[in-house]
């Protein structure tokens, strides 16, 4: 397979939402590429629409106008089942609230988007274990999410976002609910991972923390994408 | 305590935004109380109209003299005239008759004397009916005059001083219609089918001359030595007459409909449960749903006790919005359930066409305390939830299951006992039919309280066995159901109570069907039926030469008849006596008795009579002995009863004897009802022709293949049990709407799962899969744990209350298709609840979904 180097690119996009009939613009007309296999950051303050170009990439929402290319193909053009069927496979999402699903163990929701990518069996049992240990959740296997710390549902997300080996990585304010301390070792363990699986990552936050340990970051400001590294 | 505005407004509008929600929430507490009011208004109503079927021509009457034959000699009358003076004693004439335009219908002529100045205050003074005074004076003087209802005048579609035809036996007659009363109350409304005619015309048109119907007596002032000399003149002289007080045949049929009312109660409490459960369910499910809201509420510094009053005060505003609603709703379902009762009314008692309707305010009242108590009492636990509750997240959910499971022991527990104590009163204790009524009561609460347990455990069985076999999508589905238990009990409870209902009432409906079917396939052997449709007496019949001739027809085989008369006694209220012949058209069929299995009249003898099971049971202390007395033209004779006979026919006493015995006590010359069957080789239908034209045209008579007599008993069979269907149809109702509301409630509250679930890459077809399993889960257990309660209620309902009430034992029948069909009509309902929650998820737009609020 013959990777881009671009692995995802906004191409003239603009989102607005409306309010009744007001239009809530958040970007307008931006042209960006994401390399691949590097992690981005996105900054801004809260509400500047950092959630919402995430969920543009993963194609849980649409563009107003313009396009996201995802291998030079683009998502606007797939209909809502395979936009599922290409999130399902190639992106791995961590949310702010983990999200964990609360009648799953953690173990079960790690096999879940294996299973959902039809790896069964000890194939997927192998993997998912393998990733609970990289997150170091092995005694955590067979519990609820409920009776979990945040940092360890956390992880368990992280897990459960990358096991099923995406290409893309996205993580929405993964620390933002989390203490300083806690937030540290989540980050290492995430930023490890991707690194060595190689996976593009694309990460949202509105601390300036983590430029340093990121390869692009962009601020949004006055609908625009401003690259600041 | 009022809340304070913007709680208020924060409610209102939650309401205002989910407003398929809110309108589910308004609709399940309406249904509930509709089905409360209507019941109550079909109660009330059948009572009524009992009541007033009761309730003499005269008011005064303390006495009546009937005859054991048909019609009482005109003499009697003058020579107790002479004893008692004109003023306590009224010759009237009450008999059926049939207009020409309403062959199959009943009209009663009610002849008075209308010079009687007694006799009209009797009439009109007892009864609330107006009439004016030039109506009055033609009807004094015209000669065919009679006085009828507005409501018949506009079903002939006549005008006051038209005419119309009446029907008798050997004559047609017009008569002119010179006044008319205004219905608008109780005592028209029981008039509504009767023609009022004075006293001469109608002896001649139902070919009574020179005798009466009954003549009714105030005797009010008579010492009992007095009356007791009059019973003896009354004996010695005309021995086929005899003096009862009028309140002796009221009481049995009193005790007649005391049975009905308690089913009817029963189907009452029945739905008035599920009603709760409705109502209850409905509610607490819009609190459920607003669990996060609450806890957020709580922790910007609401105080409780500011969520509870908001709480309380919701409570009362769509408590009172539904109720209005719900007697809109119920006051119509009130008019159809009526209409159902009184078909069961006429074919079960021959309560002729005087059904009401009226709806009394207090059961309006009953109605909406009902519902709002069961919105207060679903308010209660949420609001006291409210104190305790934490942070929002989308993992806090097994806080509330965890503090409710602590509890599922104890429900258990006590549920267990509750049942145990409800079997061991309904089926191992001798008790009266209201105490059966009490433990049936039991039985149904306290399975409700062992609910929880046994969903914990069909949850964890399920669990076990569906894990290897489920993806996880369904493993949440099943998942849910266990990790919810609190979120899905009442859901459970409503349904598994409707299901059971409905299951039960199948029970019952199909197995009196198949008891009935079984009894006329006896009962009924031959092929051919003629019979009078003339209500018993001596004059309404056929003649004796009629069976000559029919029998001289080429292949006419095995004729035999019947005679059937009615007969009013002071001990056991009114009865039918019925003589057969041999080869007669009915073929009892004994289920006790001396004589073993009956198969020919022969072994009937002496002076022996046949007790209808019904009959007997009621009277079972008074029979003991294996005697009774019955009046016959002779006087009062002592008969020994041979045995016991199945009657689904008729709630009334039947006795049967032997055709020769009836003759040498009755002296009756008529037939009722003749038999035949038909010789190999012969044409039905040209027997059919025959026998019609032997036949004189003046009688009103049915001739019936068997076929068309069993599908008339079918017919008649399922309009009796049409209340019974209706409960069946509205505890599906119910059900269908209980599951709805809780169940869309319970999915849209996970909008947000639902939203991480199509963010990580589930398809929107597989949501809607995960949803339908989960509602469907709920539908198939709920389904099969509805069976035992179903069979229990059943088995009660059959061979507890039916026994007792209607003094009828049924063959109780179970078929594995009634129980298919429970679980399919549980998991039906729950499945249809599922669309609309499917349609929703389906449209849902992810990103609004998973957004953090
Ligand atoms: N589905 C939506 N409908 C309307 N407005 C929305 C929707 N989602 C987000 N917004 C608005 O768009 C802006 C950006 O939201 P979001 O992308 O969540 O910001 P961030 O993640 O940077 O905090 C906010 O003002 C928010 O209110
Ligand atoms: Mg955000």
């Amino acid at each position: 397979m013959i990777r881009e180097h671009n692995c995802v690119q906004f191409e003239s996009l603009s989102k607005s939402y409306f309010d009744g009939d007001k239009e809530i613009k958040i970007v307008e007309d931006i042209s960006v590429s994401f390399p691949n296999g590097k992690t981005t950051l996105i900054l801004g303050r809260s509400g500047c629409g950092k959630s919402t170009l995430l969920n543009l990439i993963s194609g849980v929402d649409v563009p107003s106008k313009g396009r996201v290319l995802v291998n030079n193909s683009s998502l606007s053009d797939l209909s809502e089942n395979e936009r599922t069927l290409f999130r399902r496979k190639h992106v791995g999402i961590i949310f702010q609230f983990f999200y964990l699903i609360p009648s799953l163990t953690v173990l079960e929701n790690i096999l879940f988007p294996l299973e959902l990518n039809n790896i069964s069996g000890n194939k997927s049992r192998k993997l998912a274990h393998e990733f609970l240990q990289k997150v170091d959740l092995n005694d955590k296997a067979d519990v609820f999410p409920d009776t979990l710390s945040g940092g360890e549902q956390q992880r368990a997300a992280i897990a459960r976002a990358i096991v099923h080996d995406p290409q893309i990585i996205i993580a929405d304010e993964p620390t933002g609910n989390l203490d300083s301390k806690t937030r540290d070792q989540i980050i290492n363990i995430l930023l490890n991972l991707v690194s060595d699986k190689n996976k593009t990552l694309i990460l949202a936050t509105h601390s300036e923390d983590l430029i340093d340990l990121s390869d692009n970051a962009y601020l949004i400001e006055n609908l625009k994408l401003k690259k600041i590294k | 305590m009022i809340p304070k505005k913007s709680l208020f407004k924060i409610s209102f509008n939650h309401y205002l935004k989910h407003k398929i929600q809110s309108i589910l929430l308004i609709l399940g507490i309406s249904l509930g109380v509709a089905v409360i009011v209507a019941i109550d208004i079909a109660n009330i109503n059948a009572r009524k109209s009992f009541d007033k079927s009761l309730r003499s021509i005269s008011g005064k009457t303390t006495h009546n003299i009937y005859s054991s034959t048909a019609g009482l000699s005109e003499d009697l009358y003058f020579s107790l005239r002479k004893i008692l003076g004109y003023k306590n004693i009224i010759p009237i004439i009450e008999e059926p008759v049939y207009l020409k335009q309403f062959p199959a219908q009943q009209f009663k002529i009610i002849g008075i004397d209308p010079f009687s100045e007694n006799s009209l205050l009797s009439f009109f003074g007892s009864h609330d009916i107006r009439l004016d005074s030039r109506s009055f004076e033609l009807f004094l003087t015209e000669p065919n005059g009679a006085i009828i209802s507005d409501q018949l005048l506009s079903k002939l579609d006549l005008q006051l001083g038209g005419s119309f035809f009446l029907n008798s036996n050997s004559t047609q007659r017009e008569i002119k219609i010179v006044g008319v009363i205004e219905s608008g109350n109780q005592d028209t409304l029981a008039f509504s089918n009767k023609i009022l005619v004075d006293i001469a015309t109608a002896q001649e048109l139902v070919d009574y001359k020179g005798r009466l119907s009954r003549i009714d007596l105030n005797l009010k002032s008579y010492s009992k030595d007095k009356i007791d000399e009059i019973k003896n003149f009354i004996n010695s002289k005309y021995p086929e007459s005899y003096l009862i007080r009028s309140d002796a045949v009221a009481k049995q049929s009193k005790k007649l409909t005391k049975s009905f009312e308690l089913n009817l109660t029963a189907l009452s409490l029945m739905t008035l449960l599920i009603a709760f459960f409705l109502i209850y369910n409905s509610f607490n499910y819009s609190l459920v749903v607003r669990r996060p809201l609450f806890s957020i509420l709580r922790s910007i510094g609401v105080t409780s006790k500011e969520i509870f009053y908001l709480i309380l005060t919701e409570a009362l505003i769509i408590g009172a919005v539904s109720s209005v609603i719900g007697l809109a709703l119920g006051i119509i379902l009130g008019e159809f359930s009526v209409r159902l009762v009184s078909n069961t009314l006429s074919n079960i008692y021959s309560v002729f066409g005087q059904t009401t309707f009226e709806i009394s305010p207090l059961s309006l009242l009953k109605a909406v305390a009902i519902g709002i108590t069961a919105v207060f009492s679903a308010a209660i636990i949420p609001s006291l939830e409210a104190r305790f509750i934490g942070p929002v997240s989308l993992s806090s959910r097994s806080y509330f299951n965890l503090s409710f499971m602590r509890f599922v022991p104890y429900l258990f527990l006590t549920g267990a006992f509750m049942v145990s104590l409800g079997l061991y009163i309904t089926v191992f204790s001798v008790s009266s039919i209201q105490i059966t009524f009490i433990g049936l009561f039991f039985i149904i609460i306290g399975y409700t309280l062992l609910l929880p347990a046994l969903m914990v455990i069909l949850g964890r069985i399920l669990n076990r066995f569906a894990r290897p076999f489920l993806g996880k999508i369904y493993l949440i589905a099943c998942r849910n159901y266990t990790g919810s238990i609190d979120k899905n009990y009442i859901a459970t409870a409503s349904l598994t109570i409707a299901v059971a209902v409905f299951l039960s009432m199948t029970v019952l409906i199909e197995s009196f069907r198949s008891t009935l079917t079984l009894w006329l396939e006896n009962t009924f052997a031959s092929d051919v039926f003629i019979s009078v449709t003339d209500r018993p007496s001596e004059n309404k019949g056929l003649d004796f030469s009629l069976l000559q001739k029919i029998n001289s027809i080429d292949g006419v085989k095995n004729i035999g008849y019947s005679r059937k008369i009615e007969l009013i006694t002071d001990g056991y209220g009114k009865l039918n006596l019925i003589a057969l012949s041999e080869n007669p058209p009915i073929n009892p069929q004994i289920i006790s008795g001396l004589i073993g299995d009956f198969k020919d009249l022969d072994r009937l003898e002496g002076d022996t009579v046949l007790l209808s099971e019904s009959f007997n049971n009621r009277y079972k202390e008074r029979l003991k002995d294996g005697y009774l007395f019955i009046p016959t033209k002779k006087g009062k004779h002592r008969f020994i009863i041979a045995g016991v006979f199945s009657d689904f026919a008729t709630q009334r006493g039947t006795l049967i004897v032997k055709h020769d015995l009836f003759q040498k006590f009755w002296d009756d010359n008529k037939i009722t009802s003749i038999s035949l069957d038909v010789s190999p080789g012969f044409e039905i239908g040209n027997i059919l022709r025959n026998i019609r034209s032997k036949i004189p045209e003046s009688y009103n008579y049915r001739l019936s293949t068997n076929r068309d007599l069993k599908e008339s008993a079918h017919k008649i069979f399922n309009q009796t049990f049409a209340i019974t269907n209706a409960m069946r149809i509205i505890a599906f109702l119910v059900a269908f709407f209980g599951i709805l509301g809780a169940l869309v409630a319970l999915e849209l509250s996970r909008k947000k799962e639902i939203g991480v679930l199509r963010s990580l890459g589930v398809k929107v077809s597989e949501v809607k899969n995960l949803i339908f399993f989960e509602t469907g889960i709920i539908g198939l257990l709920s389904g099969i744990l509805s069976i035992p309660l179903g069979l229990i209620m059943a088995y009660i309902l059959v061979n507890v209350i039916s026994l007792k009430s209607f003094g009828w034992t049924i063959g109780f029948l179970i078929k594995p298709i009634y129980l298919i069909e429970a679980v399919f009509i549980s998991l039906l309902a729950a499945m249809l609840a599922g669309i609309y929650p499917s349609k929703v998820f389906s449209k849902i737009r992810i990103s609004e979904a998973i957004r953090e609020e």
